[in-house]
Order: C-alpha cells, then structure tokens, then sequence
C-alpha cells in the first residue's frame, strides 16, 4: 500500500505541523518505508486474542484530588510566568477564529 | 585508585571514614567534565554551585540525570530546541527521592530529542560521541548518560528506556544500564514519550552500584498510577550454579554482526563455564516486535507530543512579526515546526496515520494483539528458564552520520531491545567484550517480570567472573 502526498498533507495537518515541499516528499518517502515494514503483521493471525492495552496489569487507582502547596512558594504565579505570553493573572494566547488583536 | 573505580558502597565507606570528602569527590568529576566534555557532548547543563552536603545513603555520590526528567530550577531541555530554556518548576519523583538519599546533581545529560532515537543524533544541541572511537555513535537515547559513565564524568546516572534507550547505549559504551519491569519507577516528572513503554533506569560502571541506585528511586507514587506496590524480591542468587539460561534462536538470526555474535556466545559459554544450565529457546512472535513498536511508540509519542504547542511553556514565535499569525491553529503549527526536530515530527505524523479513523483497525489495534503474543512468548519462555540471554544490538556502534538519511535502518538497531518494553519486562547490558576494533559489545539480559534483583545477580556473577568493567576507553 502506498501513501500519497496529499495524506501526507492531511496528516501533517491534523498533526497540527507545517512541512515544506521538500520535507513532505522526504515525510511520503519515509512513510512508505516504514508502512510497508509494519505491514508484515498483517501475517499474524490474531484471532481470538485480547488486545494488550498496556504494560501492567494494574487497575486504575484513584486519589482525592486535592490542591498541593510546597511551602511558601507562590506555585501559580510560577506556572503562569513560565508561559511566553501572560498578563499576571493569566496565560494569553490568539483566538482561535482571527487573531482578536489585529 | 581512581576515585571512579570505587563502587558506592566503598565511596561510602571512604566518606564515612573522611578518607575523602564529599566535595573532593564531585571536584574529581567536574574537573574531568571540564577537560573532556567539550569533545564528548555528553552533558547539556553541568550545575554551578554543587550542593554536597547530602545525607543518606547517596550523600556525596556524583550522579548525572538524563535531561527528561525534570529538575526544579535547573534547565532540563529534552534534548529540544521547544524546551532550549525551560527551567521547571518542580523536581521528577525519582529527583525527590535521590534528594532525600542526599545525592549530588552533577548534571543533565544529552540525548535524542524526547529520548526518540536510536543512536542520539536527534539532539538538537549535537550529538554525543562514543568515548571508545569519537567517530562513532554513543547509541541512543540515552547517549550522554552513557557516555559520562564510560568516560568517568559521573560516578552514576539516570536514563530512560522506551525500546531500548538505555541498554543501546550502555552496550556500545561498555557500562551497565538497567531498565527495570515497567512500573517498579514513578515516571511522574519524567518528559513522556510513549507512556505504556516508558521506564526510568541506571547506568554506571558497577551492577552493585545500579542495584544501590534502584533501591532508591524505586516503588510505589501517587502520582503515577501505573507504578506499583509491588516489591522486586530479595531472593538471592549465590552462583550461577543451575541457573537456567534461553538463548532465543531468534536473536541470533539474519542480520547479527558475526563479531558481535561471537562476543555473545562466547559470554554464553562463559556462563555455562561458571555452572549455568544453558538452553535453545524460541520466541517465535519476535519478528513482529519491532514492527509492533513502531506503531504502538509512535501512537503514543503522537499524543504525548501534543503537549508540546509553545502555549503553557517553551520556545514560541508568537511575538515574531515575520509570522503574520491569524488564530490558534496557525501558531500551533508554527511553533511546533519551528522547534520540534526531523524525528520528533516524523513519529508524531505516523502516529497520527496509524491513529487516524479509517487506519486504527488495521494498524493500532492489531499490534496491540499481536503485543499481547510477544509477552506470551515470554511467558512460556519463562516457564523454562530464570534469565534470556542474547545480544542487545545487532552491531557495535556505527559511525556518526551513517544512518541519519534511512529512518529504517536506524529502527533495525532496535530489534532485540523493543520486546523487553512491549512484554514490560526488566533487562540489562552488562559489557561482554570487544571487538578486534576495540569497540564494546554488551550481553543483553532479560529477567521475569517483577525479579530485577535476581537479574542483577546473575548479572553480577558474570560481571565479576570476566571484568570488562576494568577496561576504559583511552581519551
């Protein structure tokens, strides 16, 4: 099976990435190498078998979520100034329509 | 005897008895930083002003940490150009507990850009090179915690194994590097890659020293549910004596470097030699595993990257004129194009594909099946035997440069590392020798789940009968 350009596009999209035209030719390249690799499980005969969802077999577990505080430190302004655009009481970023400062 | 020959038991001692100080000993090493790192490229940030006044049973010890896992006020990177300046806010649960054991933080070390890479060429600060011929790959991801063992820049240091990250390296830099059965070590503060694979673990030059180190970072935390109570057994192995050991055929197939291959089976024999019951086994559904991780990883990576949108944190071109960004979208995009590396994107997008509606079906939920048949192979291999052995790569490390344009090719180094983390099993590279080109081969060793500690006995009983740990690489 072969991967067009135009998916690769789409994908690209979807994962939210801008790919120049010599990067997606090099991206539909690669993808048919490595798809056509993992293509070989198609062999498998998985009938019958439950799919291994994870690598444990523990069950979810639940804790009280409750707010926690190392003492004395002011964790939220923390949080809030480690992002690229803030005002003091918040993170800013562009609408996601048009951007509402132009 | 140099300082780095000591294990940590016996540094303790020489600490404890004021023999050295603690500051003597991170001075040893930062000196050693200063002198050969600019060539190796193994540490991205070494920490001013040392703290040494640690207590506990790490007080004093040197430790170099993986830079994806997140350290309160010091930069940890991931090896991106998205996290060039991220100084977090809080410290990894396995910080916290070497905290509480008073280790010093020397550190953070190189690696492939979100740990996704085989040979740690993915960094966006440069790659790391291998001590033992500097032309050479230092093995991935965990590349520059590798090197800084081989190269005496640490005492000890922390890594992280996806489909191999730690053993790869560790293999080709002639150390020991464990990743322990998934769920033994907390991930919480540690940058996720593909989070049902991800596993934090220990490189340095002794197994007793890894041991040491796990006992520490090891156990139970609230904040990560996926790791358990579970304890890892204190059974003890005395000698190899009757300990039953597989050599999959599989594992010596097509495609193994004769050299390589002979290393292996001469440590085999080695371990006969010392009293082992050495066994053929088969793993019949290992030929699928890579093909397994390489849809499972990436589906995993595509969510766990999303993350990574210079919103919240990290690098952004939102206040650049040159983009005349229009909304949310646009912004996204650009940030993550701009920062986010050749291997990084390329992962999250086949991520996407193989998670996108119309492909799920026949990509993701078939490998997850077929996973589950990988781990059955161990199970019933198990049955037979207490350890597998067999190689961790299928050559030495290759030269810098040589695999970079054939994302295929660079994968097929991951082909006897990737079950270990689909089956979620313990394992480990202990040095097994060298190759007439004086590059080391590691013996990969592969323990049921939940037995790390009997791992790491059999894996001592060898370490200590052959003492490749005594050969350093010349620099």
């Amino acid at each position: 099976m072969s991967i067009t350009k135009e998916e690769v596009r789409r994908i690209a999209h979807l994962a939210r990435l801008e790919l120049s035209d010599e990067q997606l030719a090099k991206a539909q390249h690669d993808f048919n190498e490595i798809l056509g690799y993992v293509d070989q499980l198609t062999e498998v005969n998985v009938d019958g078998i439950e799919p291994m969802r994870g690598a444990t077999d523990l069950v979810n577990q639940l804790r009280n979520d409750t707010v926690t505080r190392e003492s004395g430190e002011d964790v939220r302004n923390k949080y809030i100034s480690l992002a690229p655009e803030h005002t003091e009481e918040h993170i800013e970023t562009i609408s996601p329509f048009r951007d509402a400062r132009t | 005897m140099s300082i780095s020959d000591l294990t940590i038991k016996e540094l303790r001692d020489k600490l404890e008895s004021k023999a050295l100080s603690a500051k003597e000993v991170a001075d040893f090493y930062i000196d050693r930083i200063t002198k050969y790192d600019k060539e190796l490229n193994s540490f991205l940030t070494v920490v001013d002003n040392l703290k040494v006044s640690g207590k506990g049973p790490l007080a004093g010890i040197p430790i170099a940490i993986k830079d994806v896992i997140v350290t309160k006020g010091i930069r940890s990177t991931g090896g991106s150009k998205i996290l060039e300046n991220y100084i977090p806010p809080y410290s990894a649960t396995v910080i916290k507990k070497m905290d509480k054991a008073g280790y010093t933080l020397l550190g953070k070390t190189n690696c492939d850009e979100f740990a996704q890479g085989s040979s740690n060429e993915n960094s966006a600060f440069g790659p790391v090179k291998n001590p033992w011929e500097m032309s050479r790959v230092a093995g991935g991801s965990s590349g520059g915690s590798a090197v800084a063992v081989a190269a005496d820049l640490c005492h000890v240091a922390l890594g992280t194994d996806t489909g191999g990250s730690i053993r790869m390296p560790a293999g080709w830099c002639g150390v020991v590097g464990i990743k322990p059965t998934y769920g033994r070590v907390s991930r919480y503060g540690v940058m996720a890659m593909a989070s049902s694979l991800d596993q934090v673990g220990v490189f340095a030059r002794r197994v007793d020293d890894t041991r040491e180190v796990l006992s520490v970072i090891e156990g139970k935390d609230s904040l990560d549910c996926t790791s358990s109570t579970r304890a890892t057994g204190d059974m003890r192995v005395d000698s190899l004596e009757g300990v039953r050991v597989g050599v999959p055929e599989e594992y010596f197939a097509e495609g193994l470097d004769l050299e390589v291959e002979g290393v292996i089976r001469d440590g085999i024999n080695t371990m006969k030699e010392l009293g082992a019951e050495v066994k053929e086994i088969s793993l019949p559904y290992s030929k699928y595993a890579l093909a397994t991780y390489y849809i499972i990883m990436p589906a995993e990576v595509s969510s766990n990257m999303g993350r990574y949108d210079g919103i919240r944190y990290g690098e952004s071109e939102i206040q650049n004129s040159k983009f005349k960004i229009q909304n949310l979208e646009e912004i996204y995009k650009i940030n993550r194009s701009e920062f986010l590396g050749e291997e990084v994107k390329r992962r999250i997008m086949l991520g996407t594909y193989v998670l996108s509606a119309g492909y799920y079906d026949q990509y993701y939920a078939r490998a997850q099946k077929v996973r589950r048949l990988i781990r059955q192979d161990f199970e019933k291999a198990f049955k037979q035997v207490d350890v597998i052995a067999g190689p961790v790569a299928p050559t030495p490390a290759f030269r810098l440069g040589e695999k970079t344009d054939d994302p295929l090719q660079m994968y097929l180094s991951d082909i006897y590392t990737v079950p270990v983390n689909l089956a979620g099993l313990p394992a480990l590279s202990v040095p097994a020798g060298f190759t007439k080109d004086n590059l080391p081969v590691g013996m990969h060793l592969i323990g049921k789940w939940w037995e790390d500690n009997k791992l790491l006995d059999i894996a001592e009983h060898f370490e200590i009968a052959t003492e490749h740990y005594k050969k350093k690489p010349t620099l």
